[in-house]
């Protein structure tokens, strides 16, 4: 009990080491501390931005194709009808919308195949370099405009 | 947990080889047009492609040894959901006019409207 008196005599805290356990104050410091940045300082490269959006190109695309298809399987219990003429009709009444989502689904479609050629490429060992990766990256994206024009 | 080939190696076979075909199947869909059987191998192929991408994505953001609700959950919903999506898919080959057609429908649909 010495020692506590001791220190409030130098240091103006409250003295409550014989209140709260260690691991609470640790735990309490924890969540009131700032974390270093890690995601928002890596510079964006070629790698992992393309590895990226080869994934969300394939969430977005993968997703909606999933669950349109288990909406039309699922129609008849729900009562909608999702044939090719009603949809159809419907789609061709707002032309502007079916522009924008063909756009939409021919990029990421085309960019997730492309970049999946890639995957493959590298499965066969091939363009393992820095600037074999690069190189395809590049052609990637330029084949993935080309794609997404004609679509 | 014990080891087991399904798990790794056939895993990564089996992933590599589905992808291989999804590239003819898709391309066949484009140069040619319909065909029962590729549109049967697309409600097929596809679907099992897609549940084992999410499947990797899932392992990467809700792995069940972290997230021991969501991640099980999530789970099951994806079986459900391929399942499902591949219902769905048969269902467009038998009752409405394939896959394909289905697609090329919806995305001529503007044209079609010029048309008629």
């Amino acid at each position: 009990m010495l020692f506590p008196t001791l220190c409030s005599a130098f240091i103006a805290t409250p003295m409550r080491r014989n209140e709260e356990p260690q691991s609470v104050v640790a735990a309490r410091a924890k969540q009131h501390r700032p974390i270093s940045p890690h995601l928002n300082i890596y510079q964006p490269q070629m790698t992992w931005v393309l590895s990226g959006l080869n994934r969300l190109t394939a969430i977005s695309v993968g997703g909606s194709a999933m669950l349109y298809s288990a909406a039309f399987g699922l129609a008849p219990a729900l009562g909608m009808d999702l044939s090719s003429a009603a949809v159809a009709s419907t789609l061709a009444s707002y032309p502007a919308l079916l522009l924008v989502a063909k756009a939409a689904i021919s990029s990421c479609f085309s960019f997730h195949i492309f970049s999946g050629f890639r995957h493959l490429l590298w499965d066969t060992g091939r363009e393992l370099t820095n600037q074999g990766v690069i190189k395809t990256g590049y052609a990637t994206i330029a084949a993935t405009a080309v794609a997404t024009i004609y679509l | 947990p014990p080891a087991h080939r399904m798990h790794g190696s056939y895993h990564w076979m089996n992933e590599r080889a589905l992808s291989v075909i999804s590239a003819p199947i898709i391309v066949t869909a484009m140069v040619y047009g319909a065909h029962p059987i590729n549109d049967m191998l697309m409600g097929i192929v596809l679907p099992i492609h897609a549940y084992m991408g999410f499947g990797q994505a899932l392992a990467d953001y809700f792995h069940p040894r972290r997230w021991p609700v969501v991640g099980r959950v999530l789970k099951y919903a994806l079986v459900a959901i391929t399942g499902l999506s591949m219902f769905g898919a048969w269902r467009i080959n038998t009752t409405d006019v394939g896959l394909t057609n289905y697609f090329a429908r919806l995305w001529n649909a503007n044209k079609q409207a010029e048309k008629n």
